[in-house]
């Protein structure tokens, strides 16, 4: 007697499988949507978009062995990039193990930069409302610039003038 | 019989005393009768035109806050200028008990001060044209002052860092019977109150020597920069202030000369019509700073120009010195734009621009 027919677990395995077999064979319909060479099209021009942005899509430019167009990064960061596309222009090989821990490195720079830049631009606002102010008090009407350092010390003794209100204020205790 | 006489002779008397007033009511050119005669011109002209003589009280608080009232007597002898003969005296000090050797010490105030308190120490119109284009005239209807009838005005400055003064103006004659100074905040910082007035044929004769004459010679210039040559000083200068006071005109340039020790002061007055500072400039004098700590030589950075300042309700006040020269900056506590005065005057007593 087969093991199939001998053994319940089994049977019923080998009736699933023939039940689910049936099933994979028949091929479902391909949405419409996905039919549409258009939505196709938008997914490549978007990946190929993001891909000049990153290290890695200028990586894959030199590559090809077309030159890279590089942003206005600083050095030394700049100079790796030109290497690394030189690099990749001439050896046409894959890249070494060590780019792409750099090529990681930069994208989590790329990510993070926009709350730092915001950061410094408002610690640059700050550091110049505290300098103006600074320098407001030595600043005159005209805006000329303080090359003259002048300090005011304030006295509570009334000093000895001539007006008015000084004199009457002494005018028991001459 | 003799009561008739008597009836008689008083009934002439009071009609002449009726007639004078009447006359001079009719001939004072600066009579406020009505609202379109309060003008800052007529206030300004009342107070030299006529012989006058006044007491009045004078109300200011001391460096502790605590009120004082001094009274005192002042008489004019008007001669249609601002140096009209006058004498300011004084009387008593009300509501306390002074001592002998205080009443001396007044008496000597009022002895060498006279000209500045009477001429400089409450309201006055000191520029009529710089008045009209910094202050509003305010008509406020007709009281009673002194037993006089008063027209009551408010002074009303365009500036908010400018005193408001109300003003009581005697109606025949124009003459000031009334006048409280109030800050911005519209707190009372002073008041000169008149409780009698005799004028014309009223006051009493004058005698020989009766007007106050200043200890110090006194020698009025017409151009600043005639003073400034007049200066002995090896170092004084027209003060550059710039647009920072612009409403305000130098309407005075003196120089006064102590007669012990010829030592000399020059002193530039400015008003905007009704509030005044003053500008001094003094040679001779130690550096008030010789010892402070920022003035100490310090070969790793130059040393700071120190400006000394002071203020109360009162006043406030900038002192300095530079090349030889002490300068004092002295005004209204509200006119907070005279530390840039000062500002602007040091340094230009530092960099000669």
């Amino acid at each position: 007697m087969p093991h199939a027919q001998a053994c319940m677990a089994c049977a019923g395995h080998l009736r699933a499988a023939m039940r689910l077999g049936k099933l994979l064979a028949q091929r479902p319909e391909v949405p419409a949507e996905v039919r549409d060479p258009g939505l196709l099209e938008a997914i490549h021009v978007r990946a190929t978009q993001s891909m000049l942005r990153e290290p890695g899509g200028m990586l894959l430019q030199g590559t090809y062995g077309r030159p890279p167009v590089l942003p206005a990064i600083p050095w030394p960061l700049q100079q790796d990039a030109s290497g690394l596309a030189r690099q990749g222009a001439t050896s046409g090989g894959s890249a070494p193990g060590w780019l792409w821990t750099r090529i990681r490195d930069d994208l989590r720079q790329q990510v993070a930069k926009p709350v730092l830049r915001r950061r410094a631009v408002l610690a640059a606002v700050a550091a110049s409302l505290v300098l103006a102010l600074a320098l407001s008090k030595f600043v005159g009407s005209d805006g000329s610039p303080a090359d003259v350092q002048i300090v005011f010390i304030p006295v509570d003794e009334m000093p000895l003038v001539d007006h008015p209100a000084a004199i009457l204020r002494r005018g028991g205790r001459q | 019989m003799l009561a008739p006489a008597a009836v008689l002779v008083g009934s002439l008397a009071s009609q002449q005393a009726a007639a004078s007033a009447a006359a001079l009511r009719s001939q004072s050119p600066y009579a406020i009768r009505t609202a379109a005669d309060l003008t800052f011109r007529n206030i300004a002209g009342a107070r030299f035109h006529e012989t006058w003589q006044a007491v009045q009280v004078r109300r200011f608080l001391d460096a502790d806050g605590v009120l004082v009232q001094i009274r005192e007597r002042v008489t004019v002898q008007g001669n249609g200028t601002d140096s009209s003969p006058f004498q300011l005296e004084f009387l008593d000090v009300i509501g306390s008990t002074v001592t002998a050797a205080q009443r001396q010490s007044w008496q000597y105030t009022y002895r060498s001060h006279a000209g500045l308190l009477h001429q400089h120490g409450s309201f006055a119109v000191q520029d009529v044209d710089a008045a009209h284009r910094n202050y509003l005239l305010y008509d406020f209807g007709t009281v009673r002052r002194a037993g006089r009838e008063a027209r009551r005005a408010i002074v009303f400055p365009r500036s908010g860092d400018k005193a408001i003064w109300v003003v009581d103006l005697d109606v025949d004659t124009g003459l000031t019977l009334y006048a409280a100074e109030y800050d911005s905040r519209l707190r009372v910082t002073g008041e000169l109150e008149v409780n009698s007035l005799a004028v014309g044929a009223q006051v009493p004769p004058l005698g020989a020597g009766w007007n106050w004459t200043p200890r110090q010679v006194v020698d009025v210039y017409p151009s600043p920069q005639l003073a400034i040559q007049a200066m002995r000083s090896a170092f004084v200068l027209v003060p550059d202030l710039g647009q920072v006071v612009a409403e305000y005109v130098l309407h005075r340039a003196q120089i006064t000369t102590n007669r012990l020790n010829a030592e000399q002061t020059l002193v530039f007055g400015y008003t905007d019509g009704i509030d005044e500072f003053f500008v001094t400039q003094s040679g001779a004098q130690p550096d008030p700073f010789a010892n402070s700590p920022g003035r100490l030589p310090d070969p790793a950075r130059s040393k700071p120009h120190a400006i000394a300042s002071y203020d109360d309700p009162a006043m406030r006040v900038y002192v300095f010195h530079e090349k030889g020269t002490t300068f004092q900056v002295v005004g209204s506590q509200g006119l907070v734009r005279l530390q840039q005065v000062a500002w602007r005057l040091c340094r230009q007593a530092v960099t000669g621009n």
